[in-house]
């Protein structure tokens, strides 16, 4: 502010000097004017009264008795025309400019000598002259009493000498007598000139004085405007801000109250105005604390609780508590000390909050029960590996341990029935026979658990070698025949021409084929059974061959044929009893057909037959041995 | 007509087999373990040795390493049985010097085609 002042001081000192300067001409030039004016008034009055003093005082004096229009009556109406008409018109119509009053400072002064000519040299008209010359100070130009100052002393020394009569009224003279007239002239310029140049000097410092008293005039105007439009802009600002915006005095007592503090709190900007903050907004418990931290920064200047967000309660019309965002601020104006107080009702953020730490909560929980299921889950599958390893392992020793026993059994069975067959005892032959297909039934069971139990172990590997798929199959026709001949059954190999080699798991592709031979027989009777076998291309554009077993037996319906490769789910429960079986032959050909890249399909009819289609790739890869080969 | 040794601890298994063999006309000798199998491979000269797997004293595997190992057996075929129908008997079987092998319960037709294919080997080269 000061800074402001000083740098600004120069600028207005300048500027107040401008405008003294240019009212102090514009009085002058007004002064000038209207004196002028008055001139060109007083020209003409001067020249009526110059004819009426001719008329009067001196019409028939010249002549004697010839009572007549004397010359002078005529020189009063001839030269006081000639000499007012010019300078009256000049001061009417170029008024204010210097030529015209020293014109008219000339014709005023020849207007007096005129006027003492005709009144015949009287004394008393003389006065004109000092009458002129104060007239002509009003003017408040000193330089219009110089020519007007030589025109009299010129016309008094010329007429003195040339023409006493017509100046003094006598007709001799002292040569010197205008000296006298002029000194008293001068001695009159003395008093006009110093009154011209004290009354400049006023009006100069009355036009300082007048541009001062503008300027602050204007200064004041100004710091009203600005203090208007400052409160105007304060107060359209508080009008529209969205938080609620409450002025106090020291005590406290509300000074303002912005619509959007109407809006919170339910009060009329009117209501809260002079009312104790504390008591309107502050819930009634708080309040004391809320007067002690004012107190605090009143006395000691503690501002622990101002200046910064704080969030408190406050208190609606009609007792309503909700939360509140605050920020207090001391105002630093003049005066007494006041409080601006900043407030945000934060209702709904404080309900987002709370839904934000809710979800988050929950989401929490969520991970946490999601990692616990993981946990469990985990747990449960090493349980799951581990049973499924102890059950391989269990199956597998009970496989041992069963077909010690079962050995003996088949054995002795066989033995007894060679003995009974030698010594001719037939009765016994039917029983023994029973005994040893049961036991055969057992082993076939044991042998198909235990390759199921060894595939979901994974302790299953495929013996890869290349064999001649027409060699293969010939001699699985041997071995099959009497299984598919059983029931009346016809059988035909419908190949497609000379297959040639594949490299696989012989074992595992003659077991497969022989399942669904053996299995065709059982379900078959008095029917055809086929097996196809020709080169093909799998699903993923591998070559293989494609070998499909086809019967006109009991068929499936579309139920039994889901489950068909399942264990120990044929297609009814009673089939074991009729067919015989172990149930364990398909899932043991679709875990086969897995394990060796292939694949096993089936499509069946109730009543009508079935038809097994299986594909192995003429190129099998041991995926055990496969994977650690990929990796290296 | 030619002797077989029977290496079997499970009673009624030896048995049985002894008793069928016997009836096709072989002779037999039976032993109970490991370190029987070879004083009676030594002191009874069979032709061929049926020999099983898990035997108690000392098993299969090693008794089969051993007569095979010794001069004075090692010419008698062997045929190695298991209960365990894992390939991986066959081929350790097979490794330890066993000349054939055959998984329980055993078919007997099947045992004797081998039993015979093991004995005709061994004549021919005699």
């Amino acid at each position: 502010m000061t800074i402001a002042f000083q740098s600004g001081a120069g600028e207005r000192v300048e500027s107040v000097t401008r405008r003294a300067d240019e009212l102090f001409a514009q009085y002058r030039r007004s002064i000038h004017e209207r004196t002028d004016r008055l001139f060109a008034g007083l020209m003409a009055f001067q020249w009526l009264m110059g004819i009426v003093f001719a008329l009067w005082v001196s019409p028939l004096a010249w002549e004697g008795p010839v009572s007549r229009t004397h010359l002078h009556v005529w020189a009063a109406v001839l030269l006081g025309g000639l000499i007012s008409l010019f300078p009256a018109l000049l001061g009417l119509l170029r008024p204010g400019v210097p030529s015209t009053r020293y014109i008219i400072a000339i014709a005023q002064m020849l207007m007096g000598a005129l006027l003492i000519h005709l009144t015949g040299g009287r004394i008393e008209t003389h006065f004109h002259v000092f009458g002129s010359l104060a007239f002509l100070a009003f003017y408040r130009d000193w330089r219009v009493l110089i020519p007007a100052t030589i025109v009299v002393a010129l016309d008094h020394m010329l007429r003195g000498i040339f023409w006493p009569q017509s100046v003094y009224g006598v007709l001799v003279a002292s040569q010197w007598r205008w000296l006298e007239h002029a000194a008293w002239v001068l001695f009159e310029d003395v008093f006009l000139f110093v009154a011209c140049r004290r009354s400049i000097a006023e009006m100069q410092q009355t036009a300082d004085r007048t541009a001062a008293l503008e300027h602050e005039v204007r200064t004041r105007q100004q710091a009203e405007l600005d203090a208007r439009t400052a409160r105007a802009r304060n107060d359209a600002v508080l009008e529209v801000a969205l938080d609620c915006v409450i002025l106090m005095d020291e005590a406290g007592r509300i000074v303002q109250f912005n619509p959007a503090a109407e809006r919170t709190f339910g009060h009329s900007s009117a209501e809260a105005v002079g009312t104790e903050l504390a008591n309107l907004i502050i819930p009634a418990r708080k309040r004391a604390s809320y007067r002690t931290a004012l107190a605090r920064y009143l006395m000691i200047g503690d501002t622990a609780n101002f200046n910064r967000r704080l969030e408190l309660l406050a208190v609606r019309r009609g007792g309503e508590e909700f939360p509140v965002e605050v920020a207090i601020a001391p105002i630093s104006s003049e005066g007494a000390p006041m409080f601006a107080c900043y407030m945000r009702d934060i209702t709904a953020r404080k309900q987002a909050e709370r839904e934000l730490h809710k979800s988050r909560d929950a989401e929490r929980q969520n991970a946490e029960q999601l990692a616990e299921l993981v946990d469990e889950l985990r747990i449960t599958q090493r349980q799951a590996e581990a049973a499924t390893r102890a059950k391989s392992e269990f199956l597998a020793s009970m496989s041992h341990e069963l077909r010690t026993p079962l050995n003996a059994i088949i054995l002795y069975s066989e033995l007894l029935q060679e003995e009974a067959s030698d010594e001719g005892d037939q009765s016994s032959i039917p029983d023994l026979q029973r005994i040893r297909s049961a036991g055969k039934h057992l082993l076939d069971l044991i042998n198909g658990i235990l390759d199921l139990s060894k595939i979901e172990a994974g302790k299953m590997s495929l013996a890869l070698e290349t064999f001649d798929v027409n060699v293969m199959v010939d001699e699985l026709v041997d071995t099959v025949g009497p299984l598919v001949y059983k029931n009346g059954n016809t059988f035909a190999v419908e190949t497609d021409g000379a297959i040639g080699t594949m490299f696989g798991d012989l074992t595992k592709t003659r077991q497969v084929l022989l399942n669904l031979l053996s299995n065709a027989g059982k379900f078959t009777r008095d029917g055809a059974i086929t097996l196809a076998i020709r080169r093909s291309i799998s699903d993923d554009a591998l070559p293989c061959v494609e070998f499909v077993v086809t019967d006109t037996g009991v068929g499936m319906t579309p139920e039994q044929s889901r489950k068909v490769f399942d264990p120990f789910t044929q297609a009814d429960v009673t089939t074991t009893r009729k067919y015989g079986g172990t149930g364990l032959g398909l899932a043991i050909v679709l875990r086969f057909c897995d394990l060796m890249g292939g694949t096993v399909s089936v499509d069946s009819r109730i009543g009508e037959g079935s038809r097994f289609t299986v594909r192995l790739p003429v190129q099998m890869v041991d995926a055990a041995e496969s994977i650690p080969a990929g990796v290296a | 007509m030619p002797t077989i040794l029977i290496v079997e601890d499970n009673e009624p298994s030896r048995d049985v087999l002894a008793r069928r063999l016997v009836r096709r006309g072989y002779g037999v000798v039976a032993a109970v373990d490991g370190q029987e199998a070879l004083a009676k491979a030594r002191s009874a000269r069979p032709d061929l040795i049926l020999m099983d797997l898990g035997l108690p004293v000392m098993d299969g595997w090693e008794a089969t390493r051993r007569l095979k190992g010794d001069p004075a057996t090692r010419h008698m075929p062997i045929i190695v049985l298991s209960a365990h129908a894992m390939t991986t008997d066959r081929e350790l079987a097979l490794a330890a010097g066993g000349d054939e092998f055959d998984t329980k319960p055993l078919r007997f037709p099947r045992l004797l085609e081998k039993i015979e294919f093991l004995l005709a080997r061994g004549a021919v080269a005699k």
